[in-house]
């Protein structure tokens, strides 16, 4: 049997071939299912979980002192589930439900719900009532999830700051949109095992991913300085503008800066949105002038002229100069504004005068190459970079072709073309002592647990000019407030420097006579600015020293009062020569804000007036939720004071945000983030 | 030929019953979702699997009865009525193709698939050639080439279907029988390299098919395509991990993982009970294997031993090629997996090839036992 034993030795050979066989998928076993077992297991879960994405809670914005400024309310947003209201057959009985408890169109509804995606949003941001009726009708393939709305609790405030959010809370405009990846948050997601075909797994897990709500973006804004800015721009929009006679100009912005870092702590500007219901508005009403728009800033430039003569010593303080009314240049007279001229004045009188002739003289002397050193120092004709969408740089004349008629006129701030910002932001440095700071609108970033993530930084451009020339120029500015054409800023027992600036607007061949630009700028205390103040009014046929300087004092009293700056024992009681015509406020009791809040808007506003306290209201409702100044605040008699209304205390007013809600989503998210950023028209070219 | 008088291998029968309980359990985790879907009934496939594993054990039960010596002379014919089945299953009109491949021959309410009543002839006959004349295998031309040719023309009418599977279940297991008959290893040797010069010349020839054949090593390559039930049966095992996810708790089986209840039920095994689990079914493998060679090695018999080691490697080639393919190691050959893989005919056959071994397991032994 040679055959027999042979075979065996042979099977046990195929038997020991099939055992290493055996023996190395046993192996492989434990590599796919022990060591890659962890890998292949994250693998196969992103393959049967979905997820419903659940939207963070935007971060707030808040004022320097932390109040809101713009928030999130709890919403939610309808989705389905196409394949499981496929799957239940009764796409149809579902469509019309929802398009009845949604007020949408059937077949509209229909499409979504039946549409080929995995997840279908049905109508975002329908209020939680809402919700829980459809939550209550147990529809199959359609869902609920938590989503939250941008609620701007002031309205109109700081509007063209703040910007607003779109559909998908994501930031359109201003600091919505440039903060918008802070503010956003981490959204979070409903995780659940879906089969192949669509359908949720029975009995499969779920997961909930916490959203992780967006951070605190906290404005150097102060809400008490801005609403005081936005008061003045209300009455000026409603006529009511001293010595305006009535007149409304077609827009007027007030910026208040913080001349010693940078702060921006008011922007206004009109005409205005509310953020709220930003579509019920004009796109020009979104446009932030004081940004965006370039001008010929007039006489308010002379302080950038004088402090560069002054600078290089071109000019004594005590130096003579006789005005005629007009000054030759390259054949060509260019009148003084006050016909006749000034006459026989020091360097001092003619800036308080805001002599033409002085600054064309001034500009001489300087000469083109200094004269642009200083233009370009203090920033103009390039971004302040405030952090605003749209910032125009302005247009300076050509240096290379640039003539001594040119020069002439820049110096008395015509021809070249400037924003609002670069200006206050240039005067700010003189306020400071000479070193030009980008100004700055974020204090600081922190997370929703209250840490600061990003701190506020001073941001250094440059120095531009000395300290003592810094001095210098304040002090010949205060003059002008206190002896010139500033006078009608002038403050009791407070030192305000300030110059007064009247642009006239280029319109077919030539300026235009009776349209004006009409700007102050002023900053108190001269000695130790605290506050600059910049109100620019585009299209009124006055000068700035008469409509825009009583502005600058009404904003400037009540910030300094409320930020607790104290009258200056040595500071004049009044002006050093009387203004025909003017009569300054005597320097009135402090009182005290008694606290309405809560009250029936009947009887706070009577609380309020019995005190000798002037309201005005803002917004609709019975209860006043907010005021400013709030109670126990000290401020002068006699002040306005501005009441808020809503429906209930600490639960801001719903009204406004529900209005909001547009049925079409698409044609809100159409909207660009930004706006397009079109020249204004009183341009020099 | 010699006489019976022992029992039934009791470890391979144990085994057996062991691994058809174990499909049981699978075939109704793995399909309810499918019978849920496609029947309305989650139990509809499990309902089925129960009267084919009666089924199986009663035809398991015909062939452990059948006498040996009879069939040994029915060698023969049966070869020829599997491969008239092989013919017919092409003839238009009663053949039956399901998924472009024409395996099936309706009758009335039952099919039957020829390619597994051939792996049964295929066995039997090559037994009954190599223990007529056993010294013959030693020689090429007396021994080999007819064997060859058979199992060629076999191969050839296999592929017509085409059944990649079976071809390669037949062709290892004639192999397995010829290396045990004593053919001698440098023939066997020489037909091992020139069929590898074979596959090299047709990849040179073709590189295209290099990665079709070697897709199955980075199935991550095409991940939708030809990669897809590589990596979902990967996906399957991964997760299951060393205790898997527990029964019935798999989620490849919502549709993710094609074939699941078929060709993929040991990646089902090994994500609901982990590596476990899948050893288990492993081992129950390796103690069929382990007893059917036994079985071969002590029946003092030359037919009787070669269809041991044929029925044997049968049913362990085919466990090994499918296991190979789940776990990544093989390429996708689309082979099922014996008693656990849902499928009708295909259990019967193999329970009438379990049955035959059973009973040659009964048959005396001349000398001791060596494995």
């Amino acid at each position: 049997m040679v055959q027999y034993l042979k075979m065996r030795k042979r099977i046990v050979l195929i038997f020991v071939l099939c055992s290493i066989f055996l023996v190395i998928l046993i192996i492989r076993l434990g590599f796919v299912q022990l060591r890659d077992g962890p890998f292949l297991k994250n693998l196969a879960d992103e393959e049967h979980y979905r997820g419903v994405p659940v939207a963070a809670k935007r971060g707030n914005i808040v004022d320097c002192n932390g109040n809101i400024l713009a928030m999130s309310v709890s919403v939610d947003t309808v989705y389905a589930i196409p394949a499981e209201v496929r799957k239940s057959g009764k796409e149809d009985e579902i469509a019309t439900l929802l398009a009845e408890t949604l007020e949408m169109d059937k077949q509209a509804v229909k499409d979504r719900i039946t549409k080929r995606t995995s997840l279908e949003y049905v109508k975002k941001k329908i209020p939680t009532e809402t919700a829980s009726i459809i939550k209550s009708m147990n529809l199959p393939g359609i869902g609920i999830v938590e989503d939250s709305t941008r609620f701007y609790p002031n309205d109109t405030m700081a509007a063209h700051i703040l910007g607003f959010t779109g559909i998908d809370s994501q930031g359109l405009e201003g600091i919505e949109y440039s903060r918008d990846k802070e503010l956003t948050g981490i959204p979070g997601s409903i995780l659940t095992e879906y089969g192949a075909n669509g359908i949720k797994i029975p009995g499969g897990d779920h997961e909930f991913i916490q959203p992780i709500q967006g951070n605190t973006v906290q404005l150097t804004i102060d809400k008490n300085i801005q609403s005081f800015a936005e008061r003045e721009l209300g009455k000026i929009m409603s006529g009511q503008g001293m010595n305006m006679e009535g007149r409304i100009p077609k827009n007027a912005s007030i910026l208040v800066m913080e001349p010693s870092t940078g702060r921006m702590l008011a922007i206004a500007t009109a005409p205005t949105f509310n953020p709220n219901n930003y579509q019920a508005f004009d796109q020009s009403a979104r446009r932030n002038i004081a940004i965006q728009n370039g001008y010929e800033p007039g006489s308010t430039f002379k302080i950038i002229t004088l402090a560069a003569a002054l600078e290089e010593k071109v000019v004594k303080t005590d130096e003579v100069f006789v005005d005629k009314g007009y000054i030759n240049i390259l054949g060509r007279n260019i009148h003084c504004w006050k016909d006749g001229g000034h006459g026989r004045q020091t360097m001092i009188e003619a800036v308080e005068n805001s002599c033409n002739p002085v600054f064309i003289e001034m500009g001489q002397r300087l000469g083109m190459d200094r004269f642009y050193k200083y233009l370009t120092g203090f920033g103009f004709g390039k971004k302040t970079g405030i952090e605003m969408a749209g910032e125009a740089k302005g247009i300076l004349a050509n240096k290379k072709k640039a003539t001594a008629l040119d020069l002439a006129t820049m110096s008395i701030g015509q021809t070249n073309n400037v924003t609002p910002i670069q200006l206050l932001t240039a005067v700010s440095a003189v306020a400071n002592g000479g070193t030009l700071l980008e100004p700055q609108i974020v204090q600081e970033i922190t997370s929703p647990s209250g840490e600061v993530i990003v701190p506020f930084k001073k941001e250094v451009v440059q120095r531009v000019i000395s300290e003592s020339t810094a001095k210098l120029t304040r002090e010949i500015l205060e003059s002008v407030v206190t002896n010139g054409t500033g006078r009608r800023t002038f403050l009791p027992g407070y030192r305000v420097a300030g110059k007064t600036g009247t642009a006239q607007k280029v319109g077919q061949g030539g300026y235009i006579q009776g349209d004006y630009v009409a700007s102050f700028i002023g900053f108190a205390p001269a000695d130790n600015p605290r506050l600059v103040v910049f109100v620019v009014m585009d299209g009124v046929p006055f000068y700035g020293g008469v409509v825009a300087a009583p502005v600058v004092q009404a904003v400037m009293l009540d910030s300094l009062k409320y930020l607790g700056v104290k009258p200056d024992p040595n500071a004049p009681l009044a002006p050093g020569k009387p203004l025909y015509g003017v009569e300054f406020p005597a320097v009135r009791k402090e009182a005290i804000v008694p606290s309405v809040l809560g009250y029936p808007r009947a009887e706070g506003e009577g609380i309020l007036k019995k005190e000798g306290f002037k309201v005005m209201v803002e917004g609709t409702g019975t209860t006043i939720i907010d005021q400013i100044p709030y109670g126990d605040a000290k401020v002068e008699a006699g002040s306005t004071v501005q009441l808020y209304l809503g429906a209930e205390v600490g639960q801001q007013t719903l009204a406004p945000w529900k209005e909001v809600l547009d049925p079409d989503i698409e044609a809100i998210e159409q909207f660009g983030p930004r706006l397009p950023i079109s020249m204004n028209q009183n341009l020099l070219e | 030929m010699i006489k019976k008088y022992r029992q039934v291998d009791g470890v391979l029968l144990g085994a057996i019953i062991a691994l058809l309980l174990i499909g049981l359990l699978m075939s109704y985790s793995s399909s309810a979702v499918k019978g849920y879907l496609y029947f309305d009934d989650p139990y509809h496939y499990l309902k089925m699997e129960v009267v084919w594993v009666f089924l199986g054990l009663a035809a398991m039960t015909v062939a452990l009865l059948l006498d040996l010596r009879k069939l040994y002379k029915w060698a023969k014919p049966i070869l020829y009525v599997a491969i008239i089945l092989l013919i017919i299953v092409k003839i238009p009109g009663l053949g039956r193709t399901v998924n472009g491949a024409t395996r099936w021959i309706g009758l009335g309410p039952l099919s039957i698939q020829p390619s597994e009543v051939i792996k049964l002839a295929m066995v039997l006959i090559m037994a009954r050639i190599l223990a007529t004349n056993p010294r013959n295998i030693q020689s090429f031309h007396k021994g080999l080439l007819p064997c060859l040719a058979l199992l060629g023309i076999i191969c050839m009418l296999i592929m017509l279907q085409p059944d990649l599977g079976t071809t390669l279940v037949i062709a290892a297991t004639t192999f397995f029988m010829l290396i045990a008959a004593g053919a001698k290893i440098w023939h066997m040797t020489a037909l091992g390299t020139a069929g590898l010069a074979m596959v090299v010349g047709a990849i040179v020839a073709a590189p295209y098919r290099m990665r079709r054949i070697f897709a199955f090593l980075d199935p991550w390559a095409d991940p939708s395509g030809k990669g897809y039930q590589s990596i979902q049966s990967l996906l399957a095992l991964g997760p299951g991990g060393l205790f898997g996810l527990g029964f019935g708790q798999s989620r490849q089986k919502f549709l993710y993982l094609p074939e699941n209840h078929t060709d993929f039920i040991f990646a089902m095994i090994g994500e609901e009970f982990g590596f476990i689990g899948a050893t288990l079914v492993v081992m129950l493998f390796f103690l069929i294997i382990w007893r059917g060679f036994r079985i071969a090695i002590n029946v003092s018999d030359n037919f009787l031993g070669l269809f041991a080691v044929g029925l044997t490697s049968l049913i362990g080639i085919q466990a090994m090629v499918n296991m190979g393919v789940v776990t990544g190691v093989l390429p996708v050959t689309g082979i099922t997996l014996p008693f656990l893989s849902y499928g009708g005919t295909s259990l019967v056959f193999t329970m009438i090839g379990v049955g035959l071994l059973l009973n040659i397991s009964r048959y005396r032994s001349k000398t001791e036992e060596v494995i």
